[in-house]
């Protein structure tokens, strides 16, 4: 699985759970974080943009949060700025790496 | 251990959390091997990407992709390809990933669409029934929209608007071209394919003619007043190009009314150019397929339920990417593969019997005005009644007195994002 974009993978492991299409909080879950993957890859692709490997939930959220209110940043807070505290909340228990 | 593993291992737990709402799902999953059928024509930024995800999404769907093309040449970053930055080589991508993630890809050209009995026709591959249809056609040009470019004028005049031999043909024009020559691009008016696209193509160009042939001069012929990210284009031009580059709007008398191919001109209200390459980029519409299923209106583009995605004018057909009015979110290709991964899980949860949720979707596009000088423009878009609009507050352009370091570093993000996308799209 190494080197594997999240948004594929994203959607095979959605695909082992189904749960995207027949339970609500998992689609919406999965349709607020679908841009994500468009720029922000997994595994080992090589790549300058941050990549979401081993991030917790709390740290996606409040890096999304911080992004809101930064203007020393690319485009990220031209981004966060179109989420609610509520859905980066979603977006980042979503994306974010479960503790080992 | 790698993000791969802890996202499966995740998305395994959601699955038995959830175990209520699956188990009443499961058994129908389990009672027949395929489920639903759905079809799929374009494979490009759209359509490939909403044929992988569907498939992964619910792998009981049979999806089949109609494309007419063997391999497909990517637009994004096309226009590099004047300034000798990149190969037309690294804008090819095959069909092979996307085979390999279950979805039958079948080479050839949907020539019909029968709305009412479900079925799509092809040139010669025969029929192919549906119980739900994507329509991810990208655009078409509207032929007759610009008096005397028809499909022979695009031989003198490129449009080079569909990445591939067109792309090659306007590079060999401005190759052949002596120093001191006159450049035209012409651009078209709102709607169309990639907004910023003329004007980086414009920096491209430019690019190539001040390393190799410094006299020569670049024309825009507008048929609008103002263009995307105008400000920050056009300090990069001063910057890079000095005054190499001119601009002429609409109200300046920029619109190009009609070109005659034959003798090389280019003509506007009030002035008539017979440039050494003319790039000429015509009034497009959704891709004709559109028109034969019924889904375009009279704009000549696809109105859709900014929550599905589904049109309003057919049941059952859902359209996105270039061809689908979009209101708020542009013509891009970051735009169709975000609609395409929600488009999936929509229509995933609709052949399960379960409704479509609304959503916010984001686009970025970077744009290069020369080597390590990139600028974007991002935006966040939601449902509001039929349209999707821009959430207040959000989105907009690099700002314009950012330090130049942001102008190297969004440079060297567009190119991870082109290598990121392409690598979502076709594996
Ligand atoms: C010069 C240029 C630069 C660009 N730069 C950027 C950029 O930097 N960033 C960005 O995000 N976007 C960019 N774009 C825009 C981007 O290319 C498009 O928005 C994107 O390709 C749209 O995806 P789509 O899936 O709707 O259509 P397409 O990618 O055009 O795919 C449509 C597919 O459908 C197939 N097809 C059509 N009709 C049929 C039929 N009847 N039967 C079978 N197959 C059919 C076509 O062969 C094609 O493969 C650029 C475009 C241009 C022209």
């Amino acid at each position: 699985m190494r080197g594997v974009v999240v948004g594929a993978l994203l959607s095979v492991s959605l695909g082992v759970s189904g749960a995207l299409a027949s339970d609500a909080s998992t689609g919406a879950a999965a349709l607020l974080s679908a841009s994500c993957s468009g720029c922000h890859t997994g595994g080992d692709v090589d790549t300058s943009i941050p990549k979401l490997d081993g991030y917790s939930a709390d740290q996606i959220r409040d890096l999304l949060t911080g992004f809101q209110t930064d203007d020393d940043v690319t485009l990220m807070n031209r981004i966060a700025r179109g989420y609610t505290a509520e859905e980066i909340g979603i977006i980042a228990e979503y994306l974010g790496t479960k503790a080992e | 251990m790698t993000r791969s593993y802890a996202l499966t291992r995740r998305r395994m737990l959601a699955a038995s959390g959830a175990s209520a709402a699956f188990a009443a799902a499961a058994p129908a999953l389990l009672a027949s091997e395929t489920k639903a059928r759905v079809v799929v024509v374009g494979g490009g930024f759209g359509g490939a990407t909403f044929a992988r995800f569907l498939r992964a999404a619910d792998p009981t769907i049979e999806v089949t992709l109609i494309e007419q093309d063997r391999s497909y040449v990517a637009c994004p970053f096309s226009n590099l390809v004047f300034a000798g930055m990149r190969e037309l080589d690294d804008q090819t991508f095959t069909y092979q990933g996307v085979e390999a993630s279950g979805v039958r890809v079948v080479t050839d050209r949907a020539i019909d669409v029968d709305a009412a009995g479900k079925v799509v026709r092809t040139e010669s591959s025969g029929e192919f029934a549906y119980d739900r249809l994507l329509l991810a056609p990208g655009i078409d040009l509207n032929w007759g929209a610009l008096p005397g470019y028809d499909e022979a004028a695009t031989e003198q005049m490129p449009h080079a608007w569909k990445a591939g031999p067109q792309t090659a043909l306007l590079k060999d024009q401005l190759e052949a071209m002596d120093d001191g020559g006159l450049v035209v691009i012409g651009a078209p008016d709102n709607p169309f394919r990639c907004p910023p696209g003329p004007y980086e193509r414009a920096s491209m160009i430019a690019h190539y003619l001040k390393v190799y042939k410094p006299k020569s001069k670049l024309l825009i012929l507008d048929a609008k007043d103002k263009f995307s990210k105008q400000g920050l284009f056009q300090q990069g031009w001063d910057a890079l190009y000095g005054d190499m580059i001119e601009w002429v709007g609409l109200s300046a008398g920029g619109q190009v009314v009609s070109v005659d191919a034959k003798s090389g001109t280019v003509n506007t209200d009030f002035d008539s150019y017979t440039p050494a390459v003319a790039n000429i980029i015509p009034p497009q519409k959704a891709g004709v397929i559109a028109e034969r299923a019924g889904v375009a209106d009279a704009s000549g583009w696809c109105p859709i339920d900014p929550i599905s995605f589904e049109s309003p004018l057919q049941p059952d057909i859902h359209v996105l990417g270039d061809a689908s009015i979009a209101n708020a979110m542009p013509k891009s290709a970051f735009s169709a593969n975000a609609q395409a991964k929600v488009c999936a899980i929509q229509v995933a949860r609709l052949l399960n019997g379960n409704e479509a949720l609304a959503t916010t979707l984001a686009n970025t596009c970077y744009s290069i005005i020369g080597p390590d000088y990139g600028i974007s423009i991002a935006g966040v878009f939601k449902p509001d009644g039929t349209m999707l609009k821009e959430v207040v507050g959000s989105g907009g352009v690099s700002p314009i007195d950012a330090p130049q370091q942001n102008r190297v570093l969004e440079a060297q993000y567009a190119d991870d994002w082109f290598r990121i996308i392409t690598h979502e799209v076709f594996g």
